[in-house]
C-alpha cells in the first residue's frame, strides 16, 4: 500500500513539475499591448503546448515584486525589464547568463549598442537578450527655429538661446520642458546633459566620480536653463501635453512620442484639433553636445531567472518570440517606442510597414537613422565597457532626481546637490 | 434545578462559540496572521534572493534614522492638523445645517459631495486645477493677474506638499464629520434651548452648556477614528502628493519603487507604529472617552 502511495505521489508531482506553466513578467502594462501579447502567447500555446502565465508588472515594482515572489517561491521564468533593473537582478545573482549568451551568439545579428547594455561586468556573457529599445533626444519646432534664425539645439549654447527666445510665461509658453521631479524621466534628461560634458557616476576603474568640477557645471547650466522651463515638477507627461498643445518649442521625449505626433486619434486626446503638419513641422536631435557629443536611451531585455525549472520551455518561447513575423508583430505594438535590437529585423520591409502608416509618415530613412542612433546611447552604468550593476539601485532610489528636486524646490546650490549625491550613493552602494 | 440550569449555560455557551468562530477564524486569517508574520519578518534582512536574521537590527536602524523621526513628527502635526481641522469645520457646517432655512436638503446633499465622490476623480481635478503650467488656478492668479509667482507648483513642492495635503484631507473629510455630529445635533430636545434661554443664556452659553456636553462623545469618537485613519493614511496622500512625507509613504519608497527593497525595516517601522497607535488609542479611550 505505502509503494503505490509513494508512486502515484511521485507520479503526481512529476507531472507538476512537468506541466508547470512557464510564468512571464513584462512591464507593458497598456491594456492594448497586453491584448497583443496574449494574441502572440495564444499562438505560442497552440504551437507547443506551453501553457504561459503573462503578468504585466509596473517596472519600479519589478523589485519588490520580485523579493515577494522570492519568498513566497513563485518567481517568473521569463522577465521583460529595462537595463538598470536587468544590471540589479544579474548583481543579485539572479538571472541566468548561459542561455542569452548562447542565443545572442547563434543570431550574430544582435546590435552591439544593444548588448552592451546586459553584459557581465566581466564582459563575457550576457544577463539577458536584448528586445526592443527607444532612443531618447530633444524633438523641437523645426518651422520655429528656421522662422527666427536659431540653430538646431544639439549644443549646450543652441539650447539655451533657443529657450531664452520662446520662453514667454505671461502669455503661456515655455522655452523649454526639463524633467523636475524625483523620477526617472528627470535623470534620463540630466543624463543626457551630463555626458555631453563628460561628467560621471562612476570612472572606468569603478570609483564614484560624482563630485568633479564637469557635474558641478551640469547642474549650474541645468539650475540656470531651468528658469526658462515650464514650472513645477514637470515630466513627461507636461512635456508631451504642452509640445502638442504648441506651448513649447522644445520637449525632451523619447521615441514613443512618434506616434502621439503623427496620428490623429492619439493626439487629440492631449489636444482638441490635430495637426496634421506637425509630423513634417517636428525635428528631432538625439545628440547633445558640449565638451563631447552623447545621446541617451534604453534598451527593454528577456531576462531567464537562474531558479526556472522550466529552460526547454522558456527557449521555445524565446525562439517563438523572434521569429520575424512575432517579433515584428510585437514591436508594432507601439511604433517608435519599440525599435528592433536585431539587424536582420530592422532591414526588413515588414518593419517598416506598420499597420498604422506611422514609420511611412516619418520615411523610412529618419526611421534607420533613429535606430543606428541606438548605438551611440550612453548610461551613467556603462564607461568604456566597462559595466557597474550598482547604477541600479542609485536609479532605483533616484537619487539624481531628489538631488534635482532640492536645486528647484529648495534653491540648493550644485555644490549643495553634489553633497547630497555622494552620501546618497554611499548609503546605497557603500562606496 | 441547578445541573439543568449549569447545562443550559453550557449549551448557550458553546453556541455562542460556535456563532462567533466563523468571525474568530476570519479575524485569524486576515488580521491577526499578518501581523503576526509583520512581526516576524521584522527581524530578518529580507532581500530577493536571500533573507538572514538580524535580531533587532532593524528596529535599532529604524530608531537611528533621522528620516524617520522627520517623518514621524510630519505624521503626527498631519494627524492633529486634519483630524482639528474636519472636526471645526464639520462641527461649523453641521451647526449651521441644523437650523431650518429654505433649500436645506439640497444644500445638505452638496456638502457630501466630496466625500461620496471618487477620491480619484478629485485628486485629477485638484491636479488639474493646481497644474503649474496649464491649471486654471495658476492661468488666473499668475498670468492673468500676476499675485502669484508662475514658477508656484502647490501640490508637488516639498515645501507646500504637507499643507495641501492636510488641507484636501480636511476638505474631503469633514462632510463624515458633519454628518456624524449632524445627527447627534438633531436628537438634541429643543426643550433644553428654551429653558436655557428663559434663564438668560446667551448662543455661547447655550453652546457651551448643552451643544457641547451632548454632542462630547459623538465628537471624541469621530476624533479618535479619524485620528487612526488619517495616522495611516496612504492613498489620499499618496495620490495628491508623493511629496507630503508622512509615514506610510516613507514605509511605501521602502519597499516598492527601490531596487532594494528593505521590507525587515518597513515591517519593524509598521510594529513600532502599531505599538504606539495602541498606547495612544487605549490612553484616549480611558481619558476622552472614559471607557
Amino acid at each position: 500500500m505505502k509503494k503505490i502511495f509513494f508512486v502515484v505521489f511521485l507520479v503526481l508531482m512529476l507531472s507538476v513539475t512537468m506541466t508547470g506553466k512557464l510564468v512571464y513578467w513584462h512591464t507593458q502594462e497598456e491594456e492594448s499591448r497586453q491584448q497583443i501579447i496574449a494574441q502572440l502567447i495564444e499562438s505560442f500555446t497552440i504551437e507547443t503546448g506551453v501553457e504561459v502565465d503573462v503578468v504585466a508588472i509596473e517596472e519600479n515594482e519589478m523589485f519588490s515584486k520580485l523579493a515577494a515572489a522570492s519568498a513566497a517561491d513563485t518567481l517568473p521564468d521569463l522577465i521583460e525589464a529595462g537595463a538598470e533593473t536587468i544590471l540589479g537582478l544579474g548583481a543579485d545573482g539572479l538571472l541566468d547568463t548561459v542561455i542569452p549568451t548562447r542565443f545572442i551568439r547563434n543570431a550574430g545579428d544582435f546590435y552591439t549598442g544593444a548588448t552592451r547594455f546586459v553584459i557581465t561586468p566581466a564582459g563575457d556573457q550576457y544577463f539577458a537578450i536584448p528586445y526592443h529599445g527607444w532612443v531618447q533626444g530633444i524633438w523641437y519646432r523645426r518651422d520655429w527655429f528656421e522662422e527666427a534664425g536659431l540653430a538646431e539645439p544639439t549644443t549646450w549654447d543652441a539650447i539655451m538661446e533657443a529657450a531664452k527666445y520662446f520662453h514667454d510665461p505671461q502669455n503661456g509658453m515655455y522655452g523649454i520642458v526639463l524633467g523636475k521631479t524625483n523620477d526617472a524621466y528627470a535623470e534620463q534628461v540630466f543624463t543626457i546633459f551630463a555626458l555631453s560634458n563628460g561628467a560621471r557616476i562612476f570612472d572606468k576603474d569603478g570609483n564614484v566620480v560624482i563630485n568633479s568640477p564637469e557635474m558641478r557645471e551640469v547642474l549650474q547650466f541645468y539650475k540656470d536653463l531651468g528658469a526658462y522651463s515650464a514650472p513645477g515638477h514637470t515630466y513627461w507627461q507636461q512635456a508631451r501635453e504642452l509640445y502638442l498643445a504648441g506651448r513649447t518649442p522644445m520637449m525632451f521625449y523619447s521615441t514613443y512620442v512618434m506616434d502621439d505626433l503623427a496620428l490623429a486619434e492619439i493626439q487629440t486626446q492631449f489636444i482638441s484639433d490635430f495637426d496634421p503638419d506637425l509630423v513634417k513641422n517636428t525635428e528631432f536631435a538625439p545628440m547633445m553636445t558640449n565638451s563631447r557629443p552623447s545621446s541617451f536611451g534604453q534598451v527593454l531585455s528577456l531576462a531567464i531567472v537562474k531558479s526556472s525549472q522550466n529552460k526547454l520551455d522558456v527557449l521555445k518561447l524565446l525562439d517563438f518570440m523572434f521569429e520575424p513575423d512575432n517579433y515584428i508583430k510585437y514591436i508594432h505594438m507601439a511604433p517608435g517606442g519599440m525599435l528592433p535590437t536585431r539587424a536582420s529585423i530592422a532591414e526588413s520591409e515588414e518593419f517598416l510597414n506598420d499597420p498604422k502608416g506611422i514609420y511611412k509618415s516619418y520615411g523610412a530613412e529618419k526611421i534607420k537613422a533613429i535606430i543606428y542612433g541606438m548605438e551611440n546611447i550612453e548610461k551613467f552604468g556603462y564607461v568604456e565597457g566597462r559595466v557597474f550593476p550598482e547604477m541600479g539601485k542609485i536609479s532605483g532610489a533616484f537619487t539624481i532626481g531628489n538631488g534635482i528636486v532640492m536645486m528647484f524646490d529648495n534653491n540648493a546650490t550644485p555644490d549643495q546637490v553634489l553633497t547630497f549625491w555622494r552620501e546618497d550613493i554611499r548609503k546605497l552602494i557603500g562606496r | 434545578m441547578q445541573q439543568a440550569a449549569s447545562s443550559i449555560l453550557k449549551k448557550e455557551n458553546s453556541l455562542g462559540w460556535k456563532l462567533v468562530s466563523p468571525t474568530v477564524i476570519l479575524l485569524m486569517i486576515l488580521i491577526i496572521y499578518p501581523v503576526a508574520y509583520n512581526i516576524y519578518i521584522s527581524f530578518f534582512d529580507y532581500g530577493i534572493t536571500s533573507s538572514t536574521f538580524v535580531g533587532l537590527e532593524n528596529y535599532i536602524r529604524v530608531f537611528k534614522d533621522a528620516a524617520f523621526w522627520k517623518s514621524f513628527f510630519i505624521t503626527v502635526g498631519f494627524t492633529l492638523m486634519t483630524v482639528i481641522g474636519s472636526i471645526l469645520l464639520g462641527l461649523g457646517v453641521a451647526l449651521m445645517m441644523n437650523k431650518e432655512f429654505k433649500g436645506r436638503a439640497i444644500v445638505r446633499t452638496i456638502i457630501l459631495l466630496p466625500y461620496i465622490t471618487p477620491l480619484i476623480s478629485i485628486v485629477f481635478s485638484w491636479k488639474y486645477i493646481f497644474d503649474p503650467s496649464y491649471g486654471p488656478f495658476m492661468q488666473l492668479f499668475s498670468q492673468s493677474l500676476g499675485w502669484v509667482s508662475p514658477q508656484l507648483d502647490l501640490l508637488n513642492n516639498s515645501n507646500n506638499a504637507f499643507f495641501v495635503a492636510s488641507i484636501f484631507n480636511i476638505w474631503r473629510n469633514f462632510p463624515f464629520v458633519y454628518l456624524m455630529l449632524l445627527s447627534r445635533l438633531q436628537s438634541i430636545p429643543d426643550e433644553y434651548y428654551e429653558a436655557a434661554e428663559i434663564d438668560g443664556a446667551t448662543s455661547w452659553n447655550k453652546f457651551t452648556n448643552i451643544t457641547l456636553p451632548e454632542i462630547y462623545f459623538v465628537m471624541g469618537a469621530v476624533a479618535l477614528m479619524r485620528g487612526i485613519w488619517n495616522f495611516y493614511k496612504f492613498d489620499e496622500v499618496y495620490l495628491i502628493s508623493k511629496r507630503a512625507g508622512t509615514l506610510p509613504i516613507f514605509i511605501y519608497e521602502r519597499v516598492i519603487g527601490t531596487t532594494s527593497p528593505e521590507y525587515g525595516v518597513a515591517a519593524a517601522i509598521a510594529t513600532i507604529l502599531m505599538v504606539i497607535m495602541l498606547g495612544l488609542i487605549t490612553a484616549y479611550v480611558k481619558k476622552v472617552l472614559k471607557w
